[in-house]
C-alpha cells in the first residue's frame, strides 16, 4: 500500500475478513492442486494463463473498481475439467499481478477468487441440472453463483469502503455490472455446449481460450476507455494534490474534502454519475489557488482587505481553469459557486438558497468542516463534534441545513435528539400510565372472554350433548351487538365512556357470576343471560375504542389500535389454550368465577386511570337518542372519507361469512380432521397476529385507504383461494393470508376513522362501524351459508372471495380515488 | 467519367474501374454458385456495418467497424456468398448510410468483397467442410486474415499509389505493417463463431451470431469515442498542472516540453519499452509540480522532488512518481530524497536528472545566467558524468540531444 503513496485510500478492506477467507482459500487450494496435479497440468496452465491476460484487462467502473472479465475461462474450466483444474489455474493467474500490486491486495483477490469457485462448484453439485443440457446448465449455475457471491462482495464493499446505502449499492452494482454479467454468462454457456457437441481433448482447451481472446476482443474498447478514464482521474488529482501541495497546512486537503463530499452526496440520495460530479467538484474546489500568492494562503492570523480580494479571486480563476478542460466543463460552475452562501451573502455572485448548485453547497460545508478539523498556523483543529455543532450553528444563514444534517449522517454521528421523531412504539405508549392501566384491564378482560367462551361451549356441549345448543349458545352470546351497536354507540356519546366502561365490567362481572346456577336449573335462562352479557360486552367494547383518544394523542392512535388488536389476538391463543386446561382442572362454576374476577380488574384498572372524570365527552346539546344515531349516520354519509369507508366495509366484511364456511370446507370439502381444523383456525389467528405486530411497526404509515381497499382485496383472494384447494398446505396458507388481510382492514379502518372524526361523535361513529359490520357478515352468513349447502363449500367460498373482491374494487374505483384523507397530524377533536 | 469520379487523377479512374469490373466479373461468375439465403442474410448484415461510422483507433489510425466481420464472413461461408454478399452489402451500406459518392461506394465494395472473397477461399483450402476441427480451424482463421490483409491492402496502396504518385510497394508494405495486432485479435472470434455454427448444423446460427457482433459494434465505436476524449481530457488537465507550474515558475512550460522530448529519446536509445517511454514523457513534464509547493524546505521528504513523487503517486501507472522522486538524486549517492547511488536510482530519474541539467545550460536558467551552445553544455555534462549524472546516459543523450538539435541549428 506504501506504493500509492500519502494517497493510498484508508481503507482497503478486501472482502469481510480477509484473513479467514485467505485460510479457508489455502485449504481449498492445496486440495484442488493435489488433485489438479495428477492429470491436468494443461489445464491448469492454460487456464492460469488465460485468466491472468483476462485480469490485465478489466472493466473500469466507477465507483466500483475493476470488473474483470476472467469469469469466461474459469466457468468453462470449473464445468469442463472440474473444480481442482480450475481453482488451481485461477489461483495461479494472481501472480503476475504481485509484480504491480501490493501483495496482500493481490492475495486478497486470488483468495476471493478460490472461493467463490469452490462455492460454484459446491453449487453444482447440490442443483445436478439432468438431461441433455447438463453441462450447459452446470455453466450457468456457476456463473450465476459466482457472480452472486461477487455482486455481494462488491457491495460489501461499496458499503464499507464508500459508504453506499445496502440497497443503492446493489440496486447500483446491478445496473452498472449485470450487462457484463449476461456477457459472462452467455459466452461460458455457449463455449461449454460447443465442447460437449463434439469433446475432443484439443478442443476441450483450446475453445475455452479462443472463446476468452473473443470475449476480450469484443471487450477491448471498453477496457482501453476504462484505463484512460483512471488516468484522467489521476491526472484531476494531480492538479488537486498541486494545490494541496501549494499550501502545505491542507496537505490532502482536496482529497479528503472530494471523499467527504462524495459520502454526504450518497446521504442526500444523489444518483451515482452525480455523485461524481461532486466528488470532481470536491476534489478541485480550491485549484483556483494555484494562481494566488502562496504568501497570502500561508499567513497566520487574518488577512488584509487586499489580501482578502486575492483569495476570493480564487473562485473565478478556479472556474476557468476547470473550464479549460472540455470533459470538466459542468464542474466549472460547481467550482465557481462553491463559496456562495446559502443566505446569498458569499462570493462571488451573492446566490442564494437553491440557486446554489447543490454540489456548491456540498463542497461549502464540508471544506469548513474540513478547515476546523484540521491544523491550521494560528490554531490546532477541532474535534469533529465541535465542528459538526459549528456548522449546525450557521446552518441556514452560512449553510444548507439539508447538508449539514446529511453530513452529520454520513460522518455517523447520530442526529440530535428532536431531529428523530420517535415513531410510537408500545414503550411510548405504555409510559403514559392512563394508557398502561386501560390495556391491562382490558387484556386481563379480553383473556377472561376467551377463556369464558372455551369453558360456555364445553359446558353447553356437556350440558345438552348437542351441537345446535352449542350454537344457539353463540349466536346468544353475540347477537346483541347487531341489535343494539348505535344505540350503545349514541349512549356512549351522551355518558362519559369510563363510567360506561366500569359499569359494564361491573354488570358483566354479575351476570358471569349468575350463569353457573342459571344454565345448571333452565337452559333458556342461561341463554337470556348470555344475551344480557353480550350487551354489556357491547357498550363496554365501543366505550373503550371511543375512550382510547382521551388516553393517546392522535400520532400514536394507530399504534394504540395495533397494540389492542394484538393484545386480543394473543389473548384469544392464551385464552382458548388456558381455558381448556382450567377447565380441567378448577371445574366449569371456578372458571366462570375467575372470569368475573377479571372483570372486577377491568373495572378496577379502568377506575383507577389518572383522568378527569367525563373527559373527551363533547357537549352535546340534549336530545333524543333517535336524533343522535340518525346524526352518527348523517356524518358518516355526509363525509366522503367516513362513506368511503363505510361502503368498504360493507362489501368487504362479506368475507367474514369465511367462519362459517371454514368447517364445512375442511372438513366436508377436504376431508380433513378435527386437528387440521384446530390447525388452520391457528394459521388464522397467527395471519392476524403477525399483521398486527408489522402495522404496530409501520405505525400510522398503513392508515390509508388505498391499504384498507387492497387489504380487503387480499381477503377477498384468500378467500377464493380457500375455497379452491383441498390440500392441506394450502388451507393453512390461505386462512393466514385471510387473518393476515382482515386484521389489517381493521386497524387500518378503526385508525382512520377515529383520527378523522371530532371527538363528541367517536362513540357513535365506531357503534355504526359496530353496524355495518355485524349486518354484512349476518348477510353473508345467510347467502353463502345457503349456497354451501346447495353447491359445495369450495363454490361457496369462491363466490364470496369473488362477490366481496368485485364490490370493494367496484367500490374502491367508484369513489375511493375521489376521497381526500384527512392527514394524522393534521389539527383536529380527537386527542383533547 | 469525369462527373462520375469527381477529380482523380486518370491512371487512378482506370484503376478503380477496372477493380470494380474485376469485381463485377467474378460475381457474375459466382451467381450460380450461390445460396441466395446466406447471400441476402450477408448483404443485409453488411449494408447494416454502414451504419457504424469508423472512428480513430487508440493503436492509431482510423477503424473501419467491419473488418473483424469480415474475417467471421470468410471462415463461416463460401467465396462466392462472401464475394457477394461483403461487396454489394458494404456498396449499399456506403451508399445509404454514409452518404458516400458512388464511385468510393463502389471501388470500397471491390476492395472489401475481392480479398474477403480471396481469404474465404483460402480458409476452404485448409479446412474444407463441416463439421471442422479445431485445430484446421485456427489455421484457417489465421491465413484468412493474411490473405485478406494482404489483398485488401495491395487494392487500396495501388490506389494511393496512382492518385498520391507514391512508389506502390513502399505504401503496401507500411499499410500491411499497420494495425496487425487488433487484425489478428478478430481471428479467435471467427474460429469459434465458426465452431457454434458448424455444429449447431444449420445456417442460420452462424448468421444470427455475425449479425448479433454487428449490433455490438456500435457499443465499440462509442466506447473508442469516449476513449477519445478522455485522452484529450487527460492531456488538457496535464495543460491546467503545467500553466500552474507556469504561473509559479515563468518559463517552465517551455522548459518542460524540451525536457520531455530529449528524455523520451534518450529512453529510446537507451531500449526503454513504451509503457516507460510515455510514463517518462509525462514525468518530465510535470517534474517539477513538487516547486508549487513553494521553497524547498529542510527535511528530505520536503524536497520538492519527494513532494512532486507524492502527488504523481495518484497516477495507475508508479513510474511516473518513481522517475519524478528520482530526479535529484546524484549517480555518486549524494542526492535527494534518498541518497540513492548507482542503479538504485530508476533509470527514468537518471536521464531526467540528465535533460534537465541539459535544458538548464542550453537555456541558460539558473547559475548559467545566458544560453549556451551544445557543445559548452556536452562539456558541462561530461563533467558530471560519474558523480553527478549516469555515464551510460549522458552519452546517450548527448547523442540524441545532437541529433534533435542537427535540424534546428546546423553544424556551428
Amino acid at each position: 500500500m506504501t506504493a500509492y503513496g500519502l494517497w493510498s485510500r484508508q481503507t482497503e478492506r478486501g472482502v469481510v475478513l480477509p484473513e479467514i477467507l485467505g485460510a479457508v482459500a489455502i485449504l481449498i487450494l492445496v486440495a484442488a492442486i493435489r488433485i489438479a496435479a495428477a492429470a491436468q497440468v494443461p489445464a491448469v496452465i492454460i487456464v492460469a494463463i488465460a485468466t491472468a491476460v483476462l485480469d490485465r484487462f478489466p472493466i473500469y467502473l466507477d465507483p466500483i473498481g475493476e470488473l474483470p472479465l476472467s469469469g469466461v475461462i474459469t466457468i468453462p474450466t470449473l464445468v469442463l475439467f472440474g473444480w481442482p483444474a480450475a481453482v488451481t489455474g485461477a489461483a495461479l493467474a494472481v501472480v503476475p499481478s504481485l509484480f504491480a500490486r501490493p501483495a496482500r491486495a493481490v492475495l486478497t483477490d486470488g483468495a476471493d477468487r478460490v472461493i467463490r469457485l469452490a462455492a460454484a462448484a459446491v453449487a453444482v453439485a447440490a442443483a445436478p441440472i439432468p438431461g441433455p443440457y447438463a453441462e450447459v446448465g452446470a455453466a450457468i449455475v456457476a456463473a450465476v453463483t459466482t457472480v452472486t457471491l461477487r455482486m455481494l462482495a462488491m457491495a460489501v464493499r461499496l458499503h464499507l469502503d464508500e459508504g453506499i446505502a445496502w440497497s443503492r449499492a446493489l440496486s447500483y452494482l446491478a445496473a452498472a455490472t449485470s450487462l457484463h454479467h449476461v456477457v459472462v454468462l452467455v459466452v461460458s454457456a455457449v463455449t461449454v455446449w460447443t465442447v460437449v457437441q463434439d469433446p475432443s481433448p484439443a478442443d476441450r482447451l483450446l475453445v475455452p481460450t479462443l472463446a476468452a481472446a473473443a470475449t476480450l476482443q469484443l471487450y477491448l474498447p471498453r477496457v482501453l476507455r476504462g484505463q484512460e478514464q483512471r488516468r484522467v482521474l489521476a491526472a484531476v488529482s494531480v492538479l488537486a494534490a498541486a494545490v494541496d501541495a501549494k499550501d502545505s497546512y491542507t496537505a490532502d486537503h482536496s482529497q479528503s474534502v472530494a471523499r467527504l463530499c462524495q459520502r454526504v452526496a450518497r446521504v442526500l440520495g444523489l444518483a451515482e454519475p452525480e455523485v461524481h460530479k461532486v466528488y470532481l467538484g470536491g476534489l478541485l474546489h480550491d485549484v483556483g489557488k494555484t494562481v494566488v500568492p502562496p504568501e497570502a494562503l500561508r499567513k497566520a492570523g487574518p488577512l488584509t482587505p487586499e489580501e482578502m480580494e486575492v483569495v476570493r479571486s480564487h473562485a473565478d480563476a478556479g472556474a476557468r481553469i476547470v473550464r479549460s478542460i472540455q470533459g470538466l466543463a459542468e464542474i466549472a460552475p460547481i467550482v465557481e459557486a462553491s463559496h456562495e452562501r446559502f443566505d446569498g451573502a458569499g462570493y462571488p455572485r451573492g446566490l442564494a438558497g437553491d440557486d446554489i448548485p447543490l454540489a456548491s453547497r456540498i463542497i461549502l460545508a464540508v471544506d469548513a468542516y474540513n478547515a476546523i478539523t484540521t491544523d491550521r498556523p494560528y490554531r490546532p483543529g477541532r474535534p469533529p463534534a465541535v465542528a459538526v455543532r459549528e456548522l449546525e450553528a450557521h446552518a441556514g444563514t452560512q449553510f444548507d441545513p439539508r447538508v449539514v444534517r446529511a453530513l452529520r449522517a454520513a460522518l455517523g454521528m447520530p442526529g440530535p435528539p428532536r431531529e428523530a421523531p420517535a415513531r410510537p412504539t408500545w414503550a411510548t405508549l405504555l409510559r403514559r400510565p392512563a394508557f398502561t392501566l386501560l390495556w391491562a384491564g382490558e387484556m386481563v378482560s379480553f383473556v377472561g372472554d376467551n377463556i369464558f367462551f372455551v369453558a360456555l361451549t364445553l359446558w353447553v356441549l356437556k350440558l345438552t350433548g348437542s351441537a345446535t345448543m352449542v350454537a344457539a349458545a353463540l349466536v346468544a352470546a353475540t347477537i346483541g351487538q347487531g341489535l343494539l351497536g348505535l344505540l350503545a354507540g349514541a349512549l356512549a356519546d351522551r355518558t362519559d365512556r369510563r363510567a360506561v366502561v366500569i359499569a359494564t365490567d361491573i354488570g358483566r362481572a354479575a351476570v358471569v357470576a349468575a350463569l353457573p346456577l342459571a344454565l345448571t336449573r333452565s337452559i333458556p335462562a342461561g341463554f337470556g343471560l348470555l344475551v344480557i352479557l353480550n350487551v354489556g360486552t357491547v357498550f363496554f367494547r365501543t366505550a373503550i375504542f371511543a375512550l382510547i383518544p382521551s388516553v393517546v394523542p392522535r400520532d400514536e392512535l394507530a399504534t394504540a389500535n395495533a397494540l389492542f388488536q394484538t393484545t386480543q389476538r394473543v389473548a384469544e391463543i392464551v385464552g382458548g389454550v388456558a381455558g381448556g386446561a382450567l377447565v380441567l382442572r378448577l371445574g366449569f362454576h371456578l372458571v366462570f368465577y375467575l372470569d368475573a374476577a377479571t372483570f372486577i380488574v377491568s373495572a378496577a384498572c379502568v377506575g383507577l386511570m389518572p383522568l378527569a372524570w367525563r373527559a373527551g365527552l363533547g357537549v352535546a346539546p340534549p336530545q333524543r337518542l333517535s336524533a343522535d344515531i340518525a346524526e352518527g349516520l348523517r356524518y358518516i354519509w355526509q363525509v366522503p372519507l367516513h362513506r368511503l369507508l363505510a361502503l368498504l366495509a360493507v362489501t368487504g366484511y362479506l368475507t367474514l361469512a369465511f367462519d362459517a364456511l371454514q368447517a364445512p370446507m375442511v372438513v366436508k370439502a377436504a376431508g380433513l380432521s378435527a386437528v387440521a381444523y384446530g390447525a388452520i383456525n391457528s394459521a388464522l389467528g397467527a395471519g392476524k397476529l403477525v399483521a398486527a405486530t408489522v402495522l404496530i411497526a409501520g405505525g400510522k404509515r398503513w392508515a390509508t385507504t388505498s391499504f384498507v381497499a387492497a387489504m380487503f382485496l387480499v381477503t377477498a383472494i384468500a378467500t377464493a383461494l380457500f375455497g379452491s384447494t383441498t390440500r392441506y398446505p394450502a388451507l393453512l396458507a390461505a386462512a393466514f393470508l385471510f387473518g393476515v388481510g382482515n386484521v389489517s382492514t381493521y386497524i387500518a379502518n378503526a385508525t382512520l376513522s377515529l383520527a378523522n372524526v371530532p371527538s363528541e361523535l367517536s362513540g357513535r361513529l365506531m357503534a355504526s362501524r359496530q353496524v355495518f359490520i355485524n349486518g354484512t357478515t349476518l348477510v353473508g352468513m345467510l347467502v353463502f351459508g345457503r349456497l354451501a349447502d346447495a353447491a359445495g363449500p369450495p363454490t361457496a367460498l369462491i363466490a364470496l372471495g369473488a362477490t366481496a373482491g368485485f364490490g370493494v374494487a367496484a367500490v374502491w374505483l367508484g369513489m375511493g380515488r375521489h376521497v381526500e384523507e384527512r392527514a394524522l397530524s393534521a389539527p383536529g377533536g380527537a386527542a383533547e | 467519367m469525369p462527373e462520375l469520379f469527381g477529380a482523380l487523377p486518370r491512371a487512378t479512374q482506370r484503376f478503380c474501374a477496372a477493380c470494380v469490373l474485376l469485381y463485377l466479373a467474378t460475381a457474375a461468375w459466382a451467381l450460380p454458385h450461390t445460396d441466395p439465403g446466406v447471400a441476402a442474410g450477408l448483404t443485409a448484415i453488411f449494408a447494416a456495418t454502414g451504419l457504424v461510422r469508423p472512428v480513430a483507433s487508440p493503436f492509431g489510425g482510423i477503424t473501419d467497424p467491419n473488418i473483424g466481420v469480415i474475417i467471421v464472413a470468410a471462415l463461416l461461408w463460401r467465396p462466392p456468398e462472401v464475394l457477394l454478399g461483403v461487396g454489394i452489402g458494404s456498396f449499399i451500406g456506403l451508399l445509404a448510410f454514409r452518404r458516400t459518392e458512388l464511385w468510393r461506394a463502389a471501388i470500397n465494395g471491390a476492395g472489401w468483397g475481392l480479398p474477403a472473397a480471396a481469404s474465404a477461399a483460402a480458409a476452404q483450402l485448409v479446412s474444407p467442410a463441416a463439421p471442422r476441427g479445431i485445430a484446421p480451424l485456427i489455421l484457417g482463421a489465421a491465413i484468412a486474415v493474411a490473405t485478406y490483409r494482404s489483398a485488401n491492402t495491395a487494392i487500396f496502396a495501388a490506389y494511393r499509389s496512382t492518385r498520391f504518385g507514391r512508389p506502390l510497394m513502399p505504401e503496401w508494405l507500411q499499410t500491411m505493417a499497420f494495425q496487425w495486432p487488433s487484425q489478428l485479435l478478430s481471428a479467435p472470434l471467427a474460429v469459434v463463431l465458426a465452431l457454434v455454427s458448424d455444429r449447431a448444423d444449420t445456417t442460420w446460427a452462424g448468421l444470427g451470431f455475425t449479425g448479433l457482433y454487428v449490433v455490438a459494434l456500435p457499443l465499440a465505436r462509442q466506447e473508442y469515442a469516449y476513449y477519445n476524449r478522455s485522452r484529450e481530457m487527460l492531456d488538457e488537465t496535464v495543460e491546467a498542472v503545467v500553466r500552474a507550474l507556469e504561473g509559479a515558475d515563468p518559463g517552465a512550460r517551455e522548459h518542460g516540453d524540451r525536457v520531455s522530448a530529449l528524455a523520451a529519446e534518450t529512453g529510446r536509445r537507451l531500449g526503454m519499452s513504451e509503457h516507460r517511454l510515455t510514463a517518462l514523457r509525462l514525468a518530465a513534464l510535470l517534474h517539477d509540480v513538487g516547486l508549487l509547493a513553494g521553497q524547498d524546505a529542510e527535511t528530505p521528504e520536503e524536497h520538492h522532488a519527494a513532494i512532486g513523487g507524492r502527488v504523481l503517486a495518484q497516477f495507475p501507472d508508479p513510474l511516473i512518481g518513481e522517475f519524478v522522486r528520482g530526479h535529484h538524486e546524484r549517480w555518486d549517492g549524494e542526492g535527494l530524497p534518498g541518497h540513492l547511488r548507482g542503479a538504485a536510482i530508476p533509470l527514468g530519474s537518471r536521464i531526467l536528472a540528465a535533460a534537465e541539467l541539459y535544458d538548464t545550460a542550453r537555456a541558460g536558467l539558473g547559475p548559467f545566467g545566458g544560453p549556451r551552445s551544445h557543445e559548452e553544455a556536452a562539456e558541462y555534462l561530461a563533467s558530471l558524468a560519474g558523480t553527478v549524472l549516469d555515464p551510460r546516459v549522458v552519452t546517450a543523450l548527448l547523442q540524441a540531444a545532437s541529433d534533435l538539435d542537427s535540424p534546428l541549428t546546423g553544424p556551428p
